[in-house]
Parts: C-alpha cells; sequence; structure tokens
C-alpha cells in the first residue's frame, strides 16, 4: 500500500524540531564565543604563564652567571698561575749565576801557579755579550762576555813567554773554566804583550787584557 | 518573543546582514586578539614547560614572542651549566694549586714593591758577617724598563743598578744571596774595579783595599691584573 501526502508542504508535519533559520544564528554565536574564550586563555593563562617562567628563567640567569663567574674567576686564576709559572720556568731556564763562578775565579787567581808568578785582576767586566744591554740569544744558548784587566807578575825577567803560557795552561785546567761552561779556549782573546821590567820592586810586570766568553743553555720550561 | 518594530519595519536584506555581520565581526576581532596573542606568546618549548597542553597547531613560532626569550635565555643557561659543571674539579685544581700560586707570586714583586725590592738588596749587603767581609752599598738606582709592559707574554723587567764598594768575598756572598732569594733576581752585569794594595800604617801588613763593583740586578714585575 502506498501512502500519499495531500496536504499542502505548509501544513505537513516537519520531520525535525531545529529551524535551520536558527541554526545559522547560533553556530555564529557559538564561533565567536569559542574565539573568545581561545583569546582569554591566551591572553590570561598562557601569556601570564609565560611570564612567569620567563621570569623565573631570567633569575636562573643571573643566579648562574653569577655561579660561573665565580667558576671562570677560578680558572682564571688558574690560567694566569700557568701563565706565571711558565713564565718563572722560562726565566729560570734563562737565570746565570754568577757567585759560583766568582768564587772559582779567586781560587784560579789565588792558586799556585807552575813558575812561582802571581796573577791580578785589576778590573773585571761582566755583561751579556753583544749589545752589553740585554742577553745576547744565539739559539738555545745566552753567551756572556767576562773581561778583565790583568797583571802577571813574576820575579824572572825573560820569561814571560813561559809564564803566559803557564798562566793559560792552568786557567783552562781549573775548576773555574771546566765548571762554568766557559768556550774556547783561555787565550783566544791573547794578541801579545808588553813585559815591563820594575827594578825598583825588581818585579817582571807582564799586563794582559783577556776576554772569555761564558755560554748558558736555556733549560726548556718542565724540562 | 514579539521583535521590535523597527525590527520587522526593516527590510529582510538589512535583517540578515545586520544578523550575520556582528558575530562575524566580533569573531573577526576575536581571531585577530587570538592571532596577536599567539604572536606574544610564541612557540611554547614543551622541554621547558613539560605540563603544556596548548596544541601546537594553534601556536606561531615567532623570533620576539616571550617563548623565544625563553629559549634564548634556556641556551645561555646551558651554556652556564657547562661552566657551572666544571666547577669542582676547578675548585680542587685552584685548592691544590695554592702554594705554588703563592710560591709564583713571591717570588716576583708586584708594582706596588718597587720599594721593598730596594730595601731588600740593601738588607742582603747588612746581613752578610762581618766576619765574612766589609760591604756598603753606595748607591741604588731602579730602572723600570715600561716598554716591555705593553703587549706579549714577557713580564716588565725592573733593573736596579747598585753601586757598592766591599772585600771579595763579602762581595760574592753578597751575589750569592741576590741570586738565591726567594725573590726571582738575576745579577745581569759586573763591573768591578779593583780596590789595590796598601799597607796597615799600625801592623804593617799588606791589606785589600774595598773593591768598586757595579752590579746591575735584574727582577720581573708581576701584574696579574694589568693582563686582563
Amino acid at each position: 500500500m502506498i501512502k500519499i501526502n495531500l496536504l499542502p508542504p505548509e501544513l505537513r508535519k516537519r520531520t525535525t524540531s531545529i529551524n535551520p533559520m536558527m541554526v545559522v544564528p547560533a553556530l555564529e554565536i557559538a564561533a565567536c564565543i569559542a574565539i573568545l574564550l581561545l583569546g582569554a586563555y591566551v591572553s590570561y593563562v598562557k601569556i601570564p604563564a609565560a611570564n612567569a617562567i620567563s621570569d623565573a628563567k631570567n633569575q636562573e640567569l643571573t643566579d648562574k652567571t653569577a655561579q660561573a663567574a665565580t667558576i671562570q674567576d677560578e680558572t682564571d686564576k688558574i690560567a694566569d698561575f700557568q701563565t706565571t709559572q711558565d713564565m718563572l720556568q722560562g726565566m729560570l731556564g734563562r737565570k746565570v749565576y754568577w757567585a759560583h763562578t766568582m768564587d772559582d775565579f779567586v781560587n784560579l787567581l789565588a792558586s799556585n801557579f807552575p813558575g812561582g808568578f802571581t796573577v791580578r785582576c785589576l778590573d773585571l767586566e761582566v755583561t751579556p755579550a753583544g749589545s752589553g744591554e740585554s742577553t745576547s740569544h744565539k739559539g738555545d744558548v745566552i753567551t756572556y762576555s767576562f773581561r778583565g784587566r790583568f797583571q802577571l807578575v813574576g820575579d824572572q825577567n825573560g820569561t814571560s813567554g813561559d809564564y803566559i803560557r803557564d798562566m793559560f795552561k792552568q786557567i783552562g785546567a781549573s775548576a773555574f773554566w771546566k765548571g762554568n761552561n766557559f768556550i774556547d779556549k783561555p787565550e783566544r782573546s791573547y794578541f801579545g804583550d808588553t813585559p815591563q821590567f820594575d827594578p825598583s820592586i825588581g818585579k817582571l810586570i807582564i799586563p794582559l787584557d783577556l776576554e772569555f766568553h761564558r755560554i748558558h743553555t736555556i733549560a726548556k720550561a718542565g724540562g | 518573543m514579539p521583535m521590535p518594530a523597527f525590527w520587522t519595519a526593516m527590510p529582510r536584506k538589512n535583517q540578515l546582514m545586520i544578523q550575520h555581520g556582528i558575530p562575524a565581526a566580533i569573531f573577526l576581532l576575536g581571531l585577530f586578539w587570538v592571532y596577536k596573542g599567539l604572536g606574544t606568546l610564541g612557540q611554547i618549548d614543551n622541554a621547558i614547560d613539560t605540563d603544556n597542553k596548548f596544541p601546537s597547531i594553534l601556536q606561531r613560532n615567532t623570533p620576539d614572542g616571550i617563548w623565544a626569550t625563553i629559549d634564548q635565555t634556556q641556551t645561555q643557561i646551558a651554556a652556564l651549566d657547562a661552566t657551572i659543571a666544571t666547577g669542582p674539579d676547578v675548585a680542587k685544581q685552584l685548592a691544590a694549586l695554592q702554594d705554588d700560586i703563592r710560591n709564583a707570586q713571591a717570588q716576583l714583586p708586584r708594582e706596588t714593591e718597587k720599594a721593598e725590592m730596594r730595601d731588600l738588596i740593601e738588607r742582603l749587603a747588612k746581613e752578610i758577617p762581618k766576619a765574612v767581609g766589609v760591604i756598603e752599598i753606595k748607591s741604588v738606582a731602579i730602572k723600570d724598563d715600561t716598554d716591555r709592559s705593553a703587549g706579549g707574554n714577557d713580564p716588565r723587567t725592573l733593573s736596579f743598578a747598585v753601586d757598592l764598594v766591599g772585600q771579595q768575598d763579602a762581595i760574592i756572598d753578597y751575589i750569592y744571596a741576590i741570586e738565591r732569594n726567594q725573590r726571582f733576581m738575576t745579577v745581569d752585569s759586573i763591573s768591578l774595579q779593583s780596590g789595590g794594595l796598601s799597607v796597615d800604617p799600625v801592623s804593617h801588613r799588606i791589606v785589600d783595599g774595598l773593591h768598586k763593583v757595579k752590579l746591575n740586578i735584574v727582577t720581573y714585575v708581576y701584574n696579574p691584573d694589568t693582563k686582563k
């Protein structure tokens, strides 16, 4: 059986109670409320929360900056110390000691020279070799000039050659020469002499200007 | 509910415009507000805000957002954390070096200790026992090598030109005292003029005259504060 509704459309019974004319405004209002709620959530919940986190992080940054500065300060102290230590090692490596050398020199002059003569040092100049202002470096060594004006005083006239030879031999064999890194030979700077016999004291006097060179090997830091 | 008279009198087209236009305007304003707010907020870092439930699809990654600032701060904190993590080791290392540091500092005079150094140089001469020999400081001149303070790792040198007279053993002892002192000092040059010999009028014995000596003593100024 087929049922046919013969009522005009406006009188037919509605299958739904929702009025389409009301749905759209309702959706529009819902959308407005939703967007306003989202805006409120972002503005009054998320942004203040983010600001709070930001403040906390800034405070943490301030605290940690201070903490790290202390550690950095300590690290700098260690680095400064290492620099100072390296510097000191370098300076100690370059340091030349003269007291022992001078003592050996004095002992040499006071020693008995084989021919019975004596050697006196009238003046002495110890300087860094070269410019005379600062130490000169030749690779890993520093050279010092040990220059003196000497007087060789003997009893016998006419034996100056023997005196000179014996003096250089004794200097070369001495602890002063061997123990203090003097280089070449003692007579390296000897270019002759003019002996004078002083009849008033009965002595032969030979003035000599001599220059010796002492080298100092620079010790490597940490070596 | 009856509608007001002006509404019913209004043409249908105008009614529709108002009916949909006002919600649309409110929605657009709300959308702008949300858009601005999300821009201010920025992309939330879930590693920092672990409780965050705000969907990432709604977030905006803006370079000047609050969260961008937080991320930058966090990066700085992470760098500081790396430094702070070395703290215990550094403290331990520094504690172990304290004696060495004191020792090293004691070896080099400070900028302000020139007068003390000069005093030390004179005092060391006075401390030579009379039994060893006579020694007397005549003058001490300080030469400050300020040219070398400008750069490099080399320390600034400080030279003391010392004029003295004395007997040979006392002079040697004095040089020894200078060289072995805890303060770093080195004798850079020596100029010695023999004092000659004379006869003591009382005992009629030959006595050595006092030698005239010029020493150039070099030390180095330690100024850690000026290195920075």
